[in-house]
């Protein structure tokens, strides 16, 4: 009885490491491969150029910035009410309204003048360096 | 119109009589509390509020109007964070002769704006705003802000300064495009 029940054990544990072997590849593949993709977003978003443009007092701070080619510029809002940055004088793109403590990003491809259309005086400029 | 200047001018005075060194002053006249202080303070955007309200609903002007939308929607910011901070703070805001003083010209405001139509209105709107701006930094410079204990409330009062002289800018362009 006893050594009938030490083989059942290794039998079963023998088909287990050949099942886990044979598995382990299409397991690497389905499972591995969505935390992979998100690896790879992450290496990528690590390695841009995040620069920062705080709104604070009614202006824009840095008022320029001079930025890369594809770096990401994010806006925020530190004020005591909404604003917004808006291509200027286009208006050929917008943050949308900027709540007070919220952000908003650009992906910056060349350079440009913006405002807040809220309130107009309120100007700033993204340079893309060569 | 003139009915609009002296209200403004009467304000100013008030602004300039509070910031006298206390030995100057009557009795009448004697250091506001914090409380008279948020009191003063939240009432002075809401009057701003309620100019842009009577100016959504009678300009013509689109600068007019786009200029009233932004007058309420960033005094009633500015009233929100006054009273999150009271409420913070356990302040109750208390009524003095500074909020009567505005509310009192407000009243008068209101009546005259109320009577105009059209291109007079928008002239009449803008014109006040101009004024009344000028007045209400000229009082939160030099009577709220030196008076103020608290230094919370001191700093709101404080970052509100160039949110009021962007909107006196923004004022003086309107005036001069009407």
């Amino acid at each position: 009885m006893k050594t009938r029940g030490i083989w059942k054990i290794l039998l079963l544990g023998t088909v287990g490491l050949l099942f886990l072997s044979n598995s382990s590849p299409l397991g690497s593949e389905t499972t591995v491969l969505p935390p992979l993709d998100t690896v790879v977003a992450d290496e990528t978003i690590a390695s841009q150029t995040v620069d920062t443009v705080v709104i604070k007092g009614m202006v824009f701070n840095p008022q320029e910035l001079h930025v890369h080619k594809g770096d990401t510029v994010v806006w925020i809002n530190e004020d005591i009410v909404a604003h917004n940055a808006t291509d200027f004088p286009g208006n050929k793109w917008t943050s949308g309204t900027l709540a007070r403590g919220s952000s908003w990003k650009k992906k910056i491809d060349e350079t440009f003048d913006y405002y807040c259309s809220i309130h107009p005086t309120m100007k700033g400029k993204i340079i893309v360096d060569p | 119109m003139k009915a609009l200047k002296n209200t403004s001018m009467a304000l100013l005075f008030v602004a300039v009589l509070w910031a006298m060194p206390a030995t100057a002053q009557s009795s009448s006249t004697s250091q506001l509390t914090d409380p008279e202080i948020a009191s003063v303070a939240v009432t002075a955007n809401q009057i701003d509020v309620d100019y842009g309200k009577i100016a959504l609903k009678k300009a013509k002007n689109a600068e007019a109007r786009k200029f009233a939308q932004t007058m309420i929607d960033d005094h009633t910011s500015i009233i929100d964070q006054a009273v999150a901070l009271a409420t913070k703070l356990g302040v109750t805001p208390k009524d003095n002769v500074v909020t009567q003083s505005l509310l009192d010209g407000a009243k008068k405001i209101k009546r005259t704006l109320n009577r105009k139509k059209g291109k007079a209105f928008d002239k009449a709107y803008i014109d006040n705003e101009v004024d009344y701006h000028e007045a209400v930094i000229s009082t939160i410079k030099n009577v709220l802000i030196p008076q103020t204990q608290n230094a919370e409330l001191k700093d709101l009062l404080k970052s509100a300064m160039p949110l009021l002289e962007h909107h006196l800018e923004m004022a003086k362009t309107a005036q001069a495009d009407l």
